[in-house]
């Protein structure tokens, strides 16, 4: 028996609509619009209130820095949105990946390699790592296990290759990757702008993308209707990878060093963005648009609670809430809407 | 047998309910007495959850009035409608798999207190057990071990063990097998010769006439006073749900001498017990007629790359072809629509227009981007052939209704211009005007040179949607023939208890 019919499901005979639909809008449904929605409503609140509560909020510098903290979240947590879509929930290893493609690139300059071959290298072993991950994922094992897994094995690898010590580039040859301003903009900022674009531009117009929506939606019909679940969550993964090799070089060339603790929470923040923006849990359906609108979002917190002097504890605790209490409130929406 | 009181027991007047612009029911009326099964049809989104959502106190009516034995009362929760001694059988079964038969009976309370033990249940559970023709089932033993109809039955008495006097059954037989169908039919009819009021609920025309003693028919939200079934016939009861007469139910059949396409020699699958010989034709319909585990389905699965044939030979247009994946089948031509079409056949959550093109995004796209034009198009004659409204479109699939839904299950499947065509129970779930709606679509698309071969456990389907019929039972095929050679009681023998198990393929 169907549930209490929806509003859209008008008595019919023959798969004629007694009822079509007025009007353009009325062809959006709630959980197709209500998630970004809420997630712009949000961030417009943010810098009202904060601007007119915290001195220095509004301000030139502060813009620029909450860009730049937005771009490498965001970055990573574009990335992440495509393993999200495909409906292998998270990786929990995007700090690690990021801290072990950090170090080998350190090591790389730092041993005399050019820029081109350092950053070759970098991107070798991001696609390694993430290939690794995405394979076991792939064979339909579960994804956070995975994650978690190889999560603690690459810190534990890049603790050793580091030997626990910070390690120089001991060259300025890269500084002006993490460091540069092009037209007044960071280089970070830069990236995390083409890659939101590019992705969108992947996951709306190309088969891949397509194909990324379907598995995440329903594997099952995916595989049934012949397209390959395990490549897509695969893909997925390396991408997630890739990003978080970039954010790795990022901050290693702006820094001139690395470290296994520089990466401080990539993992929470970048699920943050994904689920605050409002990507389903579930696989998919969002996009990563509401990513950077959450990653938006996450970085204006972060930095009001910094300016209004709250301790770290505190803005995790509320990173974490917001967390958990974004994706029930998407849940209740979808389930609502049904 | 049939003497129920006339006096009706329960009654519902002027029962309204709107969701939002959608009126589920308009100024309905419903009575049963004591004593008769009562059926309940209508079409998808006619009503008819809303009335038992509302008898079993999940829903609200916006107006009207419900009495009982004379007395009006009010259900506003699942525990007054429980009080009121009314039972709602779900569909989904709401058993706890792992808890023994009596404890499953007695869950929630049951008519003695203090402590369980497990000689106590298992003595209080018998006469319950018996009056659902479960005498034989150790009332000890977990409800997982059971089969669906003994579950369905399990959930009967547990009803029963509540003693609910009127007592609704919503769609008991849609996942049964036409064997287990009986015996649910069997202890229904007793429950109400019993002097219980049962209300049926069921897409089967045919359980109409075997088990129900009146008929309520609601259409758009409306109901019409009770026709008695010795006054229907089959014809008139469909004239009643559509309220226009529909033709004919099935298509006329074609004539299956076109090229063969598919060829199959002497190939085995898991799931089969002996090895299959079969030739498909185009414009052919073959229906594989057999019960649930008959091993039709295996057979669909392996054509469809789902499992490999461990044997035999397969040839589909004259070349030899390996099936090893669901690929492999799609690039051969070979289309398969699930039975199950929520689990592996439509993408919820995504639009029609995608679930249409999911097949085939490789065909929309060129060096990796979808060609936004090419897709529209072949989204466009799709929904145009199939008659999905193209308003629906951009709407996800979730929305539509379950006939709707099943065209978009089976419409995806041209995107890729099949050769062979594979559906597995091609109406499963879908209410009898948008049955007919997909037997003529079938027809047509055989009619275009497809060979069609579909598994059903419905035996006028099979009937009357097939040219050529193959009847199996328990991995084997029992017998194959031309549509208009075979009787519906040779099919049905053959489909149950075929008499020589021993044959291969005749033809």
């Amino acid at each position: 028996m169907t549930d209490v019919p929806p509003a859209t499901d008008s008595p019919r005979v023959g798969g004629e609509s007694v009822v079509p639909p007025r009007n353009k809008l009325l062809l959006l449904e709630p959980r197709q619009f209500v998630p970004p929605a809420v997630v712009t409503i949000a961030v417009l609140i943010l810098l009202v209130a904060g601007g007119f509560t915290t001195p220095g909020f509004l301000t030139a510098d502060n813009a620029l820095l909450i860009i730049r903290t937005t771009s490498l979240t965001g970055i990573a947590a574009i990335g992440m949105t495509f393993i999200t879509l495909s409906g292998a929930f998270f990786s929990l290893s995007v700090e690690q990946t990021a801290i072990i493609c950090a170090i080998v690139y350190a090591l790389a300059l730092s041993h005399g390699f050019g820029l081109l071959a350092a950053l070759l290298v970098t991107a070798a072993v991001a696609v390694l790592v993430g290939a690794i991950q995405g394979g076991i994922v792939a064979a339909g094992i579960n994804p956070i296990v995975t994650t978690l897994g190889a999560g603690a094995a690459l810190y534990g690898l890049a603790s050793v290759l580091s030997d626990n010590q910070l390690v120089k580039t001991g060259t300025s040859s890269a500084s002006w990757i993490g460091q540069g301003k092009p037209l007044g903009v960071p280089t970070q900022s830069w990236a995390f702008i083409l890659l939101w674009i590019a992705s969108v531009v992947v996951l709306k117009k190309t088969g891949f993308g397509r194909r990324v929506m379907l598995v995440g939606a329903n594997p099952d019909a995916a595989q049934a209707s012949g397209i390959s679940v395990g490549f897509v969550k695969f893909s997925a993964f390396v991408i997630s990878a890739g990003a978080a090799g970039i954010v790795a070089v990022f901050i290693t060339s702006q820094f001139e060093q690395a470290s296994v603790l520089q990466f401080g929470d990539i993992n929470i923040d970048a699920i943050a963005a994904v689920l605050v923006g409002g990507t389903a849990l579930q696989g998919g359906e969002g996009s990563t648009t509401r990513t950077v609108l959450g990653a938006l979002f996450i970085a204006l917190l972060g930095n009001y609670m910094l300016l209004q002097n709250y301790g770290y504890g505190v803005r995790l605790l509320v990173t974490g809430v917001m967390v958990t209490g974004a994706t029930s409130l998407f849940h209740v929406l979808r389930t609502r809407s049904q | 047998m049939r003497a129920p009181t006339a006096e009706p027991y329960l009654k519902v007047r002027g029962l309204s309910r709107r969701y939002g612009n959608v009126i589920a029911l308009r100024d309905a009326d419903f009575e049963v007495r004591l004593g008769e099964v009562m059926a309940l049809l209508g079409e998808n989104g006619a009503g008819k959850s809303t009335l038992v959502k509302v008898l079993a106190g999940l829903v609200a009516p916006d107006k009207g009035v419900i009495s009982i034995a004379g007395n009006e009362v009010r259900l506003d929760s699942p525990a007054r409608s429980r009080e009121a001694g009314i039972a709602v059988v779900q569909q989904e079964l709401s058993l706890v798999p792992s808890l023994s038969v009596a404890e499953n009976l007695f869950l929630g309370g049951g008519p003695f207190s203090g402590a369980w033990s497990r000689r106590r249940l298992v003595r209080h559970a018998q006469p319950f057990l018996r009056l659902v023709g479960l005498e034989h089932v150790d009332p000890a033993s977990p409800v997982e071990l059971l089969a669906v109809a003994e579950r369905q039955l399990t959930e009967i008495a547990r009803l029963l063990a509540r003693d609910a006097r009127v007592l609704i059954l919503d769609e008991p037989t849609a996942a049964l097998s036409d064997v287990e169908i009986t015996r649910i039919k069997r202890v229904v009819r007793a429950l109400a010769d019993e002097g219980r009021a049962v209300i049926y609920v069921t897409h089967r025309l045919g359980e109409v006439f075997e088990i129900a003693d009146r008929v309520t028919v609601l259409r758009n939200g409306s109901g019409v006073p009770p026709i008695e079934v010795k006054d229907l016939t089959i014809d008139s009861l469909v004239e009643q749900m559509l309220g226009r007469r529909l033709e004919q139910m099935f298509p006329p059949h074609g004539n299956a001498t076109g090229d063969v396409l598919l060829r199959l020699e002497e190939v085995e699958t898991e799931g089969l017990h002996e090895p299959i010989s079969l030739t498909l034709r185009s414009g052919e319909m073959l229906g594989l007629a057999g019960q649930l585990g008959s091993g039709a389905e295996f057979l669909l699965r392996a054509l469809a790359g789902r499992q490999p044939f461990t044997s035999g030979d397969v040839e589909v247009g004259g070349t030899k072809l390996r099936l090893h994946s669901v690929r492999h089948a799609i690039r051969a031509g070979i289309a398969y629509c699930s039975g199950d079409r929520k689990r592996d056949g439509l993408f919820a959550i995504r639009s029609v227009s995608e679930n249409l093109s999911a097949p085939a995004v490789k065909r929309v796209t060129q060096g990796g981007w979808i060609m936004r034009r090419r897709e529209a198009e072949l989204v466009r004659s799709l929904a145009g052939f199939f008659r999905v409204d193209p308003a629906r479109l951009p709407h996800t699939v979730k929305t539509l209704s379950g006939g709707n839904q099943q065209k978009i299950a089976l419409g995806k499947w041209m995107s890729i211009e099949p050769r062979i065509l594979l559906v597995e129970e091609p109406t499963m779930g879908v209410d009898v005007g948008a049955r007919a709606e997909i037997y003529a679509h079938l027809r047509r698309l055989a009619d275009d040179g497809l060979g069609v071969i579909f598994t059903s456990s419905d035996l006028p389907e099979v009937m009357g949607l097939s040219d050529t019929i193959a009847t199996f039972f328990r991995g084997r095929l029992i017998h194959q023939a031309a549509a208009g050679t075979m009787t519906e009681e040779e099919v049905l023998r053959d489909v149950t208890h075929p008499a020589e198990m021993q044959s291969g393929v005749a033809s």
